[in-house]
C-alpha cells in the first residue's frame, strides 16, 4: 500500500474539474496541466498548482506524454490521473508513468494494451466464452493512402456483410468511426476515419466490424483491485447516439429491467471479461444487445473512467473517482460483489457546444451567462463558469447533467426540468435537442435503440418562433440601459454600448438608477 | 431609441422611451409599459404591464442571448453588409464557402476552374477532433481556391468561391 499525496491530472474540461474536486476531498494535493488555450481554464484554477504544457492543439500539448511526465516530476507529483480520451488508454503512456516512478491512476498498462488491440480482446473473449461482434482486426498496415486491396479490407467487408462499421482502434467516443453501407462507399471511409482517429489519438490504426443498425448499447462498469478482487457495479444503457456519439445514457437499462436473467448472463460475461486481463481499477465493458433475439456481443472494454460514469454513482451511492485514488494507493475494494446494490433510476444527458441549427457544428466561444441548475436528484459536472472561453480546439463536451429518482417517469420529469432550468448564454448548445429526445414517445417508453436519432430525430429543428414580448422588450431594454450609462460617451471609447472592461458581463456595475 | 434585431429571418424594431418611473417599450403595433426594471447577477427582472418576468440577457458584439421560462433566444444586430455579391454571368451566382469555425485544412480537393457536382467535396477541415467536409451546395465551377493544405483558417475565412453553372 502506497498512500497517494499529490495527483497530476493529465487532462482537461468537466473530467479534470470532477477529478480535482475528488482529490480534494481526500486531501490529496492537485496539478493541473494546460495547453495556451486553457490558460484560464476552470480545472487550472481548481488545482493547488497548474504546468503549461504546450500550444493548444492535443499533439503538442495534452497528447505529449513527456510533457506530461515531466511536469509531474516538476510539480513532485506520486500519481498521474489521465481522465478519459487523451492518453487514458495508451499503453505506453501507462508504462512511462510507472517507469517514472508514479502512481498510474488506472489499469496495469498491460490490460490497457490487452483490450486496447481489438483483435487481442475478440481473442481473449472468445476463449472465455463471451460472444463476440463478427469483424475484421488486420495487423498494423504500413502508413500511407487508402488501405483499400492491402490487406483485403474488401473482401473482408464483404465476408462480414454490410453494412460495415470502420473504427478506431486506439479509441472510442464515436471518432474515426464510419457506418459503410455499399462496397462503393469504403474506400473513402476507410481513408477518413483513420485521418479522424490519427488527429484525436495519435494513431491511425483501423478495423472493421458488423454494423447491427438497431441494436441496445448496453455497458457495464467493472472495478478491480491488486488484490485479485473483481466486481460489477451493474449497467449503463447508451443507445441513444448521434454519429456514434453518446448524448444520453441510464442505469437501469430498460430492457434488462425486463429480462433479469439476461443481466445475470451480462454481467457475469463483463466480470470474466475484466478477469481474463487481470483487470484493475475503473472500466467498462460495452455489449451490442439485439432487441429482438436478446443475444449479446461483447463490443469492447474502455480501460479507464468513462464520460458517462456518473450514472453509475447515482443509482449506487459510490464515488468513482474516490475507489479509483483508493485502488491505485493499493487498498483493498471496500466491499463485496453481494454488497453492491442500486437503486432507484438515473439518466445522464451531455450537453455540448453543437449548433443544432448548423448540422449540429461545433462552436467554440464564450459563456456569456451559465447557470446550473440543482436541488434534489440533480447534478451537474461542467468544466467551465460564467466568464470562460471554451476553446475551438478540443471536443464539444461542455456539461453533464444527471438527474435521479426513485422510478424511471420521475427521473425522465426530472431531467427535463432541470435541462430546462439551465440557462447557458453565449454559446449555440443542444439543450433544447436535449429535451426533445427525452420527450419523444419511444424513448419515454424505453425503447430506443441505437437508430432512434437517425429514425426520429433526423429532421429535428431548434424553434424559429419570434422571441416573446418580454424578452424582446428585456433584450432592448438592457441596451438602452447600457446606451444611457455611457452617454456622456468617454473620450475615445468603443462606440459598442456593450463595450467595458469585462466586456463578457453585463449587469454588474450597471447602475441602478434605473428605478426613476 | 429604437433597436433593431434579427431573430432567424425576421426583423425586429423594439423602440424603448422613458415613461414616468419605467418605460414605454413598443415592437410593431403593440405598446408596452414596463417597470421597475432591476439587474441581478446577469438577470433583467421587469413588470411588463403588470407581470413579472425575469430574463437573463447577455451581450457578445453583435450578439444578443436570452433566457426566459426555460428557452434560449438568440437575437443579432444586423451589421452593415461585409461583402457585396461579384455580378456575373446572367443567371449565375457565386457561392462563397467559408471556414464555419477555427481549424486546419487538412485537403484541398479541387483547383480552380474545376467543374463540380453538387455534394462534392472540396475540401476537408479538421476541428474539434473532427473532420469536417466542405461540400458544394449546388453544381458549379471553381472560381478560386484560397486556401491550401496545412493552413491554419478562421471562422469566416474563404475557403473556396463556387460559381453557379447556368444549365
Amino acid at each position: 500500500m502506497k498512500p497517494l499525496k499529490t495527483v497530476l491530472i493529465a487532462n482537461r474540461g468537466e473530467i479534470a474539474v470532477r477529478i480535482i474536486r475528488a482529490c480534494r476531498e481526500l486531501r490529496l494535493r492537485t496539478v493541473a496541466v494546460y495547453s495556451e488555450a486553457d490558460r484560464d481554464a476552470l480545472h487550472v484554477r481548481l488545482a493547488d498548482e497548474a504546468v503549461p504544457i504546450g500550444p493548444p492543439p492535443p499533439r503538442e500539448s495534452y497528447l505529449r506524454a513527456d510533457r506530461l511526465i515531466e511536469a509531474a516530476r516538476e510539480a513532485g507529483a506520486d500519481a498521474v490521473h489521465p481522465g478519459y480520451g487523451f492518453l487514458a488508454e495508451n499503453a505506453d503512456f501507462a508504462e512511462a508513468v510507472t517507469a517514472a516512478g508514479l502512481v498510474f491512476v488506472g489499469p496495469p498498462a498491460a490490460a490497457i494494451r490487452a483490450m486496447g488491440s481489438k483483435t487481442g480482446a475478440r481473442a481473449l473473449m472468445e476463449q472465455a466464452g463471451v460472444p463476440v461482434v463478427p469483424g475484421f482486426h488486420p495487423p498494423s498496415l504500413p502508413p500511407g493512402p487508402s488501405p483499400l486491396g492491402r490487406g483485403g479490407w474488401e473482401e473482408a467487408a464483404d465476408r462480414i456483410g454490410y453494412p460495415v462499421l470502420v473504427k478506431a482502434a486506439a479509441g472510442g467516443g464515436g471518432r474515426g468511426m464510419r457506418v459503410v453501407r455499399a462496397p462503393g462507399a469504403l474506400a473513402e471511409a476507410l481513408d477518413s476515419a483513420r485521418r479522424e482517429a490519427a488527429g484525436a489519438f495519435g494513431d491511425d490504426a483501423i478495423f472493421l466490424e458488423k454494423y447491427l443498425d438497431r441494436a441496445r448499447h448496453i455497458e457495464f462498469q467493472v472495478f478491480g483491485d491488486a488484490h485479485g478482487q473483481v466486481v460489477h457495479l451493474f449497467e449503463r444503457e447508451c443507445s441513444v447516439q448521434r454519429r456514434h456519439q453518446k448524448i444520453v445514457e441510464e442505469s437501469p437499462a430498460p430492457l434488462l429491467e425486463q429480462h433479469p436473467g439476461l443481466r445475470e448472463q451480462m454481467a457475469a460475461a463483463a466480470v470474466a471479461a475484466a478477469r481474463a486481463v487481470n483487470y484493475q481499477n475503473a472500466g467498462t465493458v460495452e455489449f451490442i444487445v439485439d432487441p429482438d433475439t436478446r443475444a449479446f456481443y461483447f463490443l469492447e472494454m474502455n480501460t479507464r473512467l468513462q464520460v458517462e460514469h456518473p450514472v453509475t454513482e447515482a443509482v449506487t451511492g459510490l464515488d468513482l473517482v474516490h475507489l479509483q485514488l483508493r485502488v491505485a494507493a493499493g487498498e483493498p475494494l471496500p466491499f463485496t460483489q453481494a454488497q453492491v446494490t442500486a437503486r432507484g433510476h438515473a439518466l445522464e444527458c451531455r450537453v455540448c457546444a453543437e449548433d443544432p441549427a448548423q448540422d449540429f457544428l461545433p462552436a467554440g466561444g464564450p459563456v456569456l451567462l451559465a447557470r446550473e441548475p440543482h436541488g434534489p436528484g440533480v447534478r451537474v459536472d461542467a468544466g467551465f463558469q460564467t466568464g470562460d472561453v471554451v476553446p475551438a480546439h478540443y471536443d464539444s463536451l461542455l456539461a453533464k447533467v444527471i438527474a435521479s429518482a426513485p422510478t424511471r417517469a420521475e427521473a425522465l420529469r426530472r431531467m427535463d426540468a432541470a435541462l430546462a432550468r439551465y440557462v447557458l448564454l453565449g454559446l449555440p448548445n443542444n439543450l433544447d435537442y436535449l429535451r426533445a429526445v427525452l420527450a419523444h414517445p419511444e424513448f419515454q417508453a424505453g425503447q430506443a435503440t441505437t437508430r432512434f436519432i437517425a429514425e426520429h430525430m433526423a429532421d429535428w429543428q431548434p424553434s424559429t418562433a419570434r422571441p416573446p414580448a418580454a424578452v424582446l422588450a428585456a433584450v432592448a431594454l438592457a441596451d438602452f440601459l447600457a446606451a444611457a450609462e455611457r452617454r456622456p460617451a468617454a473620450p475615445g471609447g468603443d462606440p459598442s454600448p456593450w463595450a467595458r472592461a469585462d466586456h463578457f458581463r453585463i449587469g454588474n456595475g450597471l447602475s441602478l438608477s434605473v428605478e426613476r | 431609441m429604437d433597436f433593431r434585431y434579427q431573430s432567424s429571418a425576421e426583423h425586429i424594431t423594439v423602440r424603448v422611451e422613458p415613461a414616468g418611473a419605467g418605460y414605454t417599450v413598443t415592437i410593431g403595433d403593440r405598446v408596452l409599459k414596463v417597470e421597475a426594471a432591476r439587474w441581478q447577477d446577469g438577470e433583467l427582472r421587469l413588470s411588463v404591464d403588470g407581470r413579472t418576468h425575469a430574463v437573463c440577457v447577455a451581450a457578445d458584439g453583435p450578439e444578443r442571448w436570452a433566457s426566459a421560462g426555460g428557452r434560449t433566444y438568440r437575437l443579432t444586430v444586423p451589421q452593415a453588409e461585409k461583402r457585396a455579391r461579384r455580378g456575373a454571368a446572367s443567371g449565375a451566382r457565386h457561392d462563397v464557402l467559408e471556414a464555419p469555425m477555427p481549424g486546419v485544412v487538412r485537403q484541398v480537393l479541387v483547383s480552380a476552374g474545376d467543374g463540380v457536382e453538387r455534394g462534392q467535396v472540396l475540401a476537408v477541415l479538421e476541428a474539434m477532433k473532427m473532420e469536417i467536409r466542405v461540400a458544394a451546395p449546388h453544381a458549379g465551377r471553381v472560381e478560386r481556391v484560397a486556401v491550401r493544405a496545412g493552413e491554419n483558417v478562421q471562422r469566416g475565412q474563404l475557403l473556396v468561391d463556387l460559381l453557379e453553372q447556368d444549365d
